[in-house]
């Protein structure tokens, strides 16, 4: 071994490191202040830019007293682009010079400023585009005696509105959603009185569509995944024939078919009508069962059994820790039951002690030309209902049996040989893996479901979009209407999606 | 054999020189036995799973069959194919959608050959079809048409009937008197046709009436007095054959063969303020359609339709053996399903069938051709192939539409005409392909990480597209899209639906691209830029064939999507296939009660189409393009 | 074996090889906060093949990666062929035009044929015409020994044989300098060798070569000088023998013992 200390450093072709100490690392030198650096981030430049143009918009009419009078639309479009882009502009070219000066780099050949204008030009023409178009708009709606006014939303509506909560009442209407539809019948037809009202009528009834079709074709395609995996050749094929027929066929189509092929054609007159034990009665005219009514001492009752629930949850949570401490059984679930059925028992008991039975049935009654009672789902809805549930089904079946699936076989041959039960396997193994992969597409399906509502309008169900179809044929005011209802759809759809990533991410941490 | 001693025997072994057949396994684990018992009856639960749904599989689809042929009427489909399939597309203008279909049907054939093979299945299928096209209209000519029944009532006077007849055919009319056995609610119907003319007095409202009577026994038919005559006569007025019906010899018929070919009718002279009911039935007499066309073709082979004297003295009484004025009553039989329903759809399917599978090959034949030839002109051909492909649309489209104004060979046939299932197609294809380059740039867009303003604006876009239904999107095109451009909102309605389409699945092929982009390795992009290629040269020859590759099955899902997605625009007020529905059902009174058969059948063309798309993906996965060079 | 001093080393090299065709000169790199290349200074000259070895995430495949700009240096200059590579994309595509790469992964491209991985750069970079570009690609593969493999897809090549379509790919644009990042780390061992042999065949043509490799052999047998990398730095940068018989510095001393 050679003895020599340092080594050479001559030309550059040998070294030798003369420190024995590798691990020393210094971190990435900064450039510019703070301040310099923060507005240089693409959050701070996009919000930046976003309020700047919302600026020009407010001030757009001050603006055009620039631009020389009577120019076409087009004209008008690129000043707009022109002030709206300035200051991105401005800043390209400063940047453009003052890394021209470091880097001596000729502009048209550096790749950062090269990007910059293509971003620059391409920002210029997304926004005198979208400028020319609503210039146009406002120009042709005007020719045609049309005008936007967002007023209309607070205009009289002035139409029947045939089912869903009433809105006569102050806004606290929105709070009396009829979940099934309890009040339905109670308040057969009414107008509301302005365009808001009528709106949020139409979306109560989607929310109200959409939650029931979500809760049973989650049921039943989970029902027809596990069947589509099923070791029964006959059951098997029963649910693949199912879920090929209703995934490709149109929703639309099965709209039509469930209702004027079913629905309509169920009885109309009420004593015709199909019944279940004369406690529930099918006809084209809606679906009526029996609905729970309200006592004086309802309130003992249910506060009983939600406080037994609340306290259930704890117990099981409880149990879990008990579980993880020592080793004990958990057991969470009979605790959860037992606590919670036992505390409704109680609610029970003393509501019947302190007043009369705290649960009472109205139940329908069928006469020859009306029914009288219980609670209703409009003909219309049930259509909507059965071919929503149907369509989506097949569509949440394959996701379970693709989540299913993905799970691989030596995962259950790994757990078996450990010696987990069948429920064992099931729910620490499959399950955990299974939802994992069938969160984000089963997001997607209830995404759809709740815009497919927006179909109802084929078949006559006053949701949200045959509200907004009324309200455009009768005020003329389509963007109006159109953008109200592109936001309310836009909410829901973002609200759904986070429901389910909040779901999602929960998922994650229990499986890691 | 080997000998060992005897205490050894248990040590060692030989195998004896001839190895002993090998046994098959028990007999409960194999066969059809071992197959029931493995998949149907493998355990309690699993035979009460099968028992269950078998019965209710059994229940769902003995009703539905039991509906569908013995009750169901189909002739709301029959009658109107040509709506189904074209709308109300100029009538003598229909050979351009036949040119289209024939250089599509070629296309199909030369790419099939040229590109792959056919699988045995497929020809199988084809042949099958094929077959039962030809063989079920044939066969069914074979029974006898079911009997037309009018009703002879001492209240309405019988109108006189017409019908068409060929030399030699063999026709008879026959007296039946009702009595209140025959005519008892509860006994055996008489399956056949009933005169329903529309108005409010016909056989079939007499005949309901007397069945409600015998039920509430406010009538009785034993006492028969009625004493009447019915006559054969030609065109030109000849009496054939005379029947007369008294009460002593109520119950008559005669058999005629006819002498000539052309219009006959049966006239009767009724006694009013008799009492008693009469069937006049006339059987060997085939129902025919009042379409245009139809009449033309009649009209040439049967002469101009004849008019008999009214009973009453007035004009323009005769009624017509045709479909719109019959009723089917009672349980129809297997004959009469495959007679009245299945074959007049088969007979019209069978030549543009036959025609197209010929064609198909034909082309078939000259792209396996074309795949023989050396290296170049392969490479020619594809993209000859390619181009033609590409040509097709905007070709189709123009030829579709004609031009504007004198267009001579070509005139216009405004989009608003079109229909059925031409629309449907239509309104998939142009979209789709608008679609692609959309979806590829906001793919691109989206996913550059260096240009923040421009995949922030893709992102905004792509989401609040898939964000909010379709039927807004639709209605965005309809209403506001037009004052876009220009005060008078003057672009047609079907070019601004393909627009809302186009935009629509852009948003949806961009994310399915992206995802594309997500799956080819990083490696790729390197090795391209090592290579010195420029960044658009990376995407379009490394990227973005592979990204495109990956998700075909993607794509092909987004198509079958796309086109039953189409049906949304019935909403909007095109008649495509199933828009046109509405319109036959709202426009031909006597299909009102059918609806639901019609919307079957645009369920299974939906059905079948999709299925077959979704196949076609399937292989491609499998043995298509690229497939191999993983 | 004959003691020479670090000077009369320099003097053979600077007669046997040519003037410097890739300078490093106090080269820094983070990814994030991660300090991946620590003030590199590293020189090869024309002809001459380096190898760079070092315990796994030691930086030499971000070293080589950076010269062809795969990624980019945040401080110090790379000079390759007399072209300072900064944001200047002429700059940059003419280093890539110069300077071919070969990839552990190997990198073809699955969708085409042999044949038109090789011409592809060919024509749309040199603008090369089909035919001549498929002649030098064909020529190519007969120098990997894989000549009737052209009108197949990658993926129904064996891995040795994609390393040598990979190497062909690069050979075919022309390049001055070509990098080799791992090219025998993802084969199969009875294949490691066929891919060798054709790196010592380029290597006894005269192409300036930079092999990052865990080959000692190889190192050993064709290398004019050996640079070993660790924690980011550059350790120790000497001969063969030197590296190989002398190692100077510590930790060179404990990767060898842990190795050999």
């Amino acid at each position: 071994m050679s003895d020599q200390a340092q080594p050479p450093t001559g030309s550059g072709d040998f070294f030798v490191l003369g420190t024995n100490d590798l691990s020393v690392s210094r971190s990435q030198p900064v450039q510019g202040s703070l301040l310099e650096r923060f507005v240089k981030t693409p959050s701070f430049i996009i919000s930046g830019f976003f309020l700047y143009v919302l600026f020009v918009i407010i001030f757009w009419a001050a603006i055009r007293g620039v631009i020389p009078q009577g120019a076409p639309t087009l004209v008008l479009a690129v000043w707009f682009g022109v002030i709206a882009t300035l200051p991105l502009a401005i800043m390209t070219v400063v940047n453009t010079v003052v890394r021209g000066n470091r880097t001596k780099i000729p502009f048209y050949r550096d790749l950062v400023t090269i990007q910059e204008v293509i971003q620059l030009a391409f920002v210029f023409l997304v926004i005198s585009t979208i400028a020319l178009l609503i210039f146009n708009l406002r120009v042709n709606l005007a020719d045609s005696g049309l005008s936007i006014n967002f007023n209309v939303l607070s205009r009289d509506f002035g139409t029947e509105v045939s089912e869903g909560p009433d809105p006569r009442a102050d806004l606290q209407f929105l709070l009396n959603v009829p979940v099934l539809g309890e009040q339905l019948y109670s308040v057969p037809i009414f107008a509301p009185d302005t365009y808001f009202r009528a709106l949020a009528v139409g979306f109560v009834n989607t929310l109200r569509v959409v939650w029931l079709s979500l809760i049973s074709s989650t049921t039943l395609g989970v029902l027809l995944g596990i069947g589509l995996l099923s070791n029964n050749w006959l059951v098997k094929n029963v649910a693949f024939g199912w879920v090929e027929v209703f995934r490709n066929t149109p929703l639309l189509v099965q709209l039509f078919f469930m209702y004027t092929g079913v629905i309509r054609l169920l009885p109309s007159r009420p004593d015709d009508a199909l019944t279940l034990f004369d406690v529930a009665y099918f006809s084209s005219r809606g679906f009526y069962f029996p609905a729970v009514v309200y006592t004086p001492t309802s309130g003992y009752f249910y506060w009983a059994l939600a406080i037994g629930f609340v306290l259930g949850v704890i117990a099981w949570r409880w149990r879990q820790r008990v579980n993880e401490q020592t080793g004990q059984p958990a057991n969470g679930l009979n605790y959860f039951l037992s606590i919670t059925v036992g505390l409704g028992l109680v609610g029970f008991v003393l509501a019947f002690v302190l007043g009369g039975t705290p649960i009472l049935f109205d139940i329908p009654e069928a006469s020859r030309f009306n029914f009288s009672g219980g609670t209703a789902l409009s003909g219309e809805y049930m259509g909507l209902f059965l071919g929503l549930t149907t369509y989506t089904s097949a569509y949440i079946a394959d996701i379970v049996r693709a989540g299913i699936q993905s799970v691989p076989k030596g995962q259950i041959e790994a757990s078996r040989a450990l010696g987990l039960r069948n429920m064992q396997t099931l729910n620490m193994i499959i399950l955990p893996q299974a939802l994992r992969l069938a969160v984000p597409p089963l997001t997607n399906q209830y995404v759809n479901l709740a815009k497919n509502s927006s179909l109802g309008l084929a078949i006559g169900f006053t949701d949200l979009f045959s509200v907004a179809n009324i309200s455009i044929n009768q005020s003329g005011q389509s963007v109006v209407i159109f953008v109200v209802i592109l936001l309310v759809y836009l909410a829901v759809s973002l609200l759904i999606s986070l429901v389910m990533n909040i779901f999602n991410s929960t998922l994650r941490l229990k499986t890691r | 054999m080997t000998d060992f001693p005897q205490r050894q025997q248990d040590l060692l072994f030989v195998a004896p020189k001839e190895a002993p057949q090998s046994r098959k396994p028990p007999a409960n684990t194999i066969g059809v036995v071992g197959w029931l018992r493995e998949n149907l009856f493998s355990s309690w639960a699993n035979s009460i799973a099968t028992v269950t749904t078998a019965i209710v599989l059994v229940w769902f689809l003995s009703t539905t069959l039991n509906w569908a042929i013995f009750n169901a009427e189909w002739t709301v489909v029959n009658n109107n194919l040509r709506l189904l399939l074209v709308g109300q597309y100029d009538q003598n203008e229909l050979w351009r959608i036949s040119a289209i279909a024939v250089l599509l049907t070629f296309l199909s054939g030369v790419s099939i050959g040229f590109w792959s093979q056919v699988p045995r299945p497929v020809f199988i299928t084809i042949i099958i079809v094929l077959a039962l096209l030809v063989f079920v209209p044939l066969i069914s000519q074979a029974f006898p048409p079911p009997p037309v029944r009018v009703i002879a009532s001492p209240d309405a006077a019988v109108q006189p009937m017409r019908f068409v007849g060929d030399e030699g055919q063999q026709v008879s009319v026959t007296i039946e008197q009702l009595t209140n056995r025959n005519a008892d609610p509860d006994a055996e119907n008489f399956p056949g046709f009933i005169e329903t003319s529309p108005g409010s007095v016909n056989s079939r409202t007499i005949w309901s009436e007397v069945r409600q009577g015998l039920r509430t026994e406010s009538l009785d038919l034993s006492d028969y007095s009625l004493n009447f005559s019915v006559a054969l006569v030609d065109a030109a007025g000849n009496t054939l054959e005379t029947l007369t019906s008294t009460p002593d010899r109520p119950e008559t018929s005669f058999t005629v063969t006819l002498p000539e070919t052309g219009w006959y009718g049966i006239v009767t002279d009724m006694v009013a303020s008799e009492t008693g009911y009469a069937w006049i039935r006339l059987d060997g007499i085939e129902s025919y359609t009042t379409q245009t066309q139809a009449v033309e073709r009649r009209t040439e082979r049967y002469g101009e339709p004849i008019d008999l004297p009214c009973p009453d003295g007035g004009t323009d009484c005769t009624n017509e053996v045709a479909q719109r004025v019959l009723r089917y009553e009672g349980s129809r039989d297997l004959f009469d399903y495959f007679t009245l329903q299945v074959s007049p759809f088969f007979r019209a399917m069978v030549i543009p069938s036959l025609v197209a599978v010929a064609i198909a090959f034909v082309g078939g034949v000259v792209g396996y051709f074309m795949k023989r030839q050396p290296r170049e002109r392969v490479r020619l051909s594809n993209s000859i192939i390619l181009g033609v492909w590409l040509l097709l649309m905007p070709v189709s489209y123009f030829l579709l539409r004609g031009v504007r104004g004198d267009g001579g060979l070509l005139p216009f046939v405004p989009t608003t005409d079109w229909g059925g299932l031409v629309l449907t197609l239509i309104l998939t294809a142009i979209p789709m392909v608008a679609a692609f380059p959309i979806g590829i740039l906001l793919a691109l867009g989206r996913a550059n990480k260096r240009l923040v303003m421009v995949s922030t604006f893709c992102t905004i876009f792509i989401e609040v597209v898939r964000g909010v239904p379709l039927i807004t999107i639709l209605f965005f095109a309809k209403l506001i899209l037009p004052f876009f451009i220009s005060a008078s909102g003057a672009i047609e309605l079907a070019p601004r639906m393909m627009i809302g389409l186009s935009l629509f699945s852009g948003a949806y092929v961009a994310e399915i691209i992206r995802g594309g982009l997500q799956i080819v390795p990083r490696g790729q992009t390197e090795a391209a830029q090592a290579l010195g290629l420029t960044p658009a040269y990376v995407t379009w020859l490394i990227t973005m064939p592979q990204a495109i590759r990956a998700v075909i099955p993607a794509l092909m899902s987004q198509v079958v999507s796309l086109f039953q997605d189409t049906t949304l625009v019935s909403i909007v007020g095109l008649f495509e296939l199933l828009g046109i529905v509405e319109l036959i059902v709202n426009g031909q009174q006597q299909y009102r009660s059918f609806q639901r058969e019609a919307y079957i059948f645009v369920g299974l063309v939906y059905l079948v189409v999709s299925l077959v798309m979704a196949s076609i993906s399937r292989r491609l996965e499998s043995t298509g393009v690229g497939a191999a060079r993983r | 074996m004959v003691e020479l001093s670090y000077e009369e080393k320099e003097k053979r090299v600077e007669e046997t090889l040519g003037d410097y065709v890739i300078e490093c000169h106090d080269v820094n790199k983070w990814f994030g906060d991660f300090h991946v290349l620590k003030d590199i200074n590293v020189k090869v000259r024309e002809r001459e093949v380096v190898v760079v070895i070092g315990p796994s995430g030691s930086g030499k495949s971000t070293l080589i990666r950076c010269i062809n700009r795969l990624e980019e240096h945040q401080e110090g200059d790379i000079i390759v062929n007399g072209t300072k590579l900064t944001n200047d994309i002429s700059n940059i595509a003419e280093i890539r035009r110069e300077v071919g790469m070969v990839f552990q992964q190997f990198n073809l491209f699955p969708h085409l044929t042999v044949l038109e991985n090789i011409t592809l750069a060919q024509r749309h970079v040199r603008r090369r015409p089909r035919k001549e570009a498929e002649k030098v690609g064909l020529d190519l593969l007969e120098r990997v020994g894989i000549p009737e493999q052209a009108r197949k897809y990658p993926g129904q090549l064996s891995g040795g044989q994609q390393q040598r379509v990979a190497i062909a790919r690069a050979l075919a644009m022309n390049p001055k300098i070509m990098l080799f990042d791992e090219p025998t780390s993802a084969l199969d061992p009875e294949m490691i060798k066929e891919v060798l042999d054709v790196m010592k065949e380029l290597a006894r043509s005269g192409m300036t070569m930079m092999v990052v490799t865990h080959e000692m052999g190889f190192a050993r047998e064709v290398a004019d000088r050996i640079i070993f990398m660790d924690s980011g730095r550059v350790v120790e940068i000497g001969t063969p023998e030197h590296f190989f018989e002398d190692p100077n510095h510590e930790r060179t001393q404990l990767f060898l013992s842990q190795i050999l």
